[in-house]
């Protein structure tokens, strides 16, 4: 899971909370590094924080469109419509409540990521 | 904006509906006043498996001393701590490695229970641990970083002065703040509660008086009622005095939902007057409230049994309380639930002057008679007063409270010389919204209650 966050604090709870469920997480704090982490590690889910530089909306069109991500945007600001629009799968306000949050994850990632983990626990 | 129930509906109510959801609220107050209490309050009322409350003590009271006081709180349910509600001690973090040792704790606890209330108590006493005040607003600053990112509701509660609040970086960080705070005034305590920030949302205003009970802190929020409708336009029908032929010098009797005064000496009959009204409904199937703080339940029963009315009546209801005892606020709300479960149509207040002597705030306490006489009227209930004057002749003052003016109708009773002999008269000073006989009429007071005779001349009798 690649979580693209502005916030340090923030960014460090998901990675604990990610990590706790069995998820592999790079974290990236500008669009940049997001677009790059989202090259050469190919996440099954991006989680955008829409506020990231304050262009957190076009990475989140250009991950979900161009690059064909899964999206899981999040904002302080209600911008659930937008984010829909610009190619999320899903939208959390924030804060974000924990379990709230986990689970949203894992009904994103559904059976790819199970599969995944699966896959890597076989090999 | 979400709320979060304070776990008590009257606090709700001034807070606007709760708490702030996931904001942080500071607790402030003088040792003694309840700061504690309320946040366990709403650490019990919020807390549940899947989000958790989470008390962090800090260094001014000993961790196992909080939960021994703590278990005496009904609220207090043992069976929720280590499954929805967890006490955590910070006095260790902070003494060992100072306040980046209390960040690193709470970090690892927000990290741990993912809660959804986490308590600080007491968070004043942290401050000074920090080096300086730079330190402290970098502290600040992590920390409601950290507790802004999770849906996590803050209570932080310190002994902080009213002069603090102007130059504590807690009181700019905090979204909402709630002073608890006792005064006194010649032998009594009052405590108050005030909401002084509650960022992005209404609350109710003002001072309101509160009472720490086992059951936690129980709010009586200020009732400052607006005014609406006068009562002379909304009433639409005649509700009887009880004196027949007081009824007739009002044209028919009073407006329902109308307020009276029955103003006069000592010893005059006003006592008589309102239960005359009570009784009166009660035979009507009206059911009716009588507030007494001039005598004790007995006394009233023999009063009430010297008439020959019913002590146990089904229609009436006697609340009997100690005028040294009474809390101005604390009885209207009391009054009005009692009306409300009753049903009440009329109630009497005897008397005025007890409530006066009660409140030592006069414009708090014209604020809750109007409030209360407002919502009466509302509900179409009629209000009587009691009123002693001071003059036991002549009355040449009614009240200074502003009271006649309130009330929609005033009678008035005297004491009259003539000769030896001592006389009572009545008369109607003023009934708002109807014609009324302006006539002086001498009355007598015989086991049957008060019976109205002929008209009198004051000057012929008193010169």
């Amino acid at each position: 899971v690649l979580v693209a966050e502005r916030d340090r604090y923030a960014a460090e709870l998901f990675e604990y909370f990610l990590r706790t469920e069995g998820y592999d997480v790079c974290v990236a704090f500008d669009p940049a590094s997001a677009e790059q982490m989202f090259a050469e590690r190919g996440p099954d889910l991006a989680i955008v924080d829409l506020m990231i530089a304050g262009v957190g909306l076009d990475l989140c069109a250009r991950l979900a469109r161009d690059a064909g991500a899964r999206v899981l945007a999040m904002s302080d600001l209600h911008l659930a419509d937008e984010a829909l629009a610009a190619g999320a799968s899903a939208f959390l306000a924030k804060p974000i409540v924990p379990l709230q949050f986990v689970s949203t994850v894992r009904d994103l990632l559904g059976l790819s990521a199970l599969t995944r983990r699966s896959v890597v626990h076989l090999s | 904006m979400e709320r979060l129930s304070t776990g008590n509906v009257r606090l709700d109510e001034v807070l606007g509906g709760g708490l702030v959801s996931d904001a942080i609220t500071l607790v402030v107050g003088a040792p003694g006043t309840g700061k504690t209490i309320l946040a366990e309050q709403c650490l019990f009322a919020n807390a549940t498996a899947e989000r958790p409350g989470l008390y962090l003590s800090t260094v001014s009271e000993p961790f196992g001393k909080l939960l021994r006081y703590g278990q005496s709180l009904e609220f207090f349910d043992t069976a929720q701590i280590g499954r929805s509600v967890f006490y955590d001690d910070l006095g260790e973090a902070v003494h060992g490695s100072g306040l980046s040792g209390v960040l690193e704790r709470i970090k690892g606890l927000l990290k741990e229970h993912a809660p959804g209330i986490v308590v600080i108590d007491s968070f004043k006493a942290l401050r000074s641990f920090a080096v300086d005040d730079a330190e402290f607003r970098r502290f600040l600053h992590e920390l409601a970083g950290r507790l802004t990112v999770v849906a996590v509701s803050s209570l932080w509660v310190g002994e902080y002065e009213p002069s603090e609040a102007t130059d504590s970086p807690e009181f700019a960080v905090a979204d909402g703040v709630i002073g608890l705070e006792m005064r006194r005034t010649a032998e009594r305590s009052t405590r108050y509660l005030s909401v002084r920030k509650l960022r992005g949302s209404d609350f109710r205003s003002g001072d309101h008086v509160y009472r720490i009970t086992a059951g936690g802190l129980v709010v009586f929020p200020r009732l400052a009622d607006v005014r609406d409708i006068s009562t002379s336009e909304a009433a639409s029908e005649r509700v009887t005095t009880g004196i027949a032929a007081l009824d007739e010098a009002l044209e028919d009797g009073y407006w329902s939902g109308s307020t009276t005064l029955i103003a006069g000496p000592s010893g005059a009959g006003k006592t008589l007057m309102g239960l005359h009204f009570v009784f009166a409904g009660a035979a009507l199937d009206e059911p009716g409230v009588f507030l007494t703080l001039q005598e004790s339940r007995t006394q009233l029963a023999r009063v009430i049994g010297r008439f020959g009315w019913a002590f146990d009546h089904p229609n009436v209801t006697i609340m009997d309380r100690s005028p040294v005892d009474v809390y101005v606020d604390e009885l209207v709300y009391e009054l009005l639930d009692r009306i409300r479960e009753v049903g009440a149509r009329r109630v009497v207040i005897d008397s005025l002057n007890d409530l006066v002597v009660a409140t030592p705030d006069p414009l708090r306490l014209r604020e809750f008679i109007h409030s209360l006489v407002r919502r009466c009227a509302r509900l179409g209930i009629s209000v009587m007063f009691t009123y002693e004057t001071m003059e036991l002749f002549g009355i040449t003052r009614l009240s200074e409270i502003g009271m006649s003016h309130i009330a929609d109708n005033v009678v008035l009773l005297q004491h009259v010389q003539h000769g030896s002999e001592m006389r009572r008269a009545l008369s109607v000073l003023k009934s708002r919204g109807s014609p009324h006989s302006a006539v002086i009429s001498e009355f007598k007071i015989s086991t049957h209650g008060i019976t109205l005779g002929e008209p009198i001349d004051l000057r012929t009798i008193q010169g």
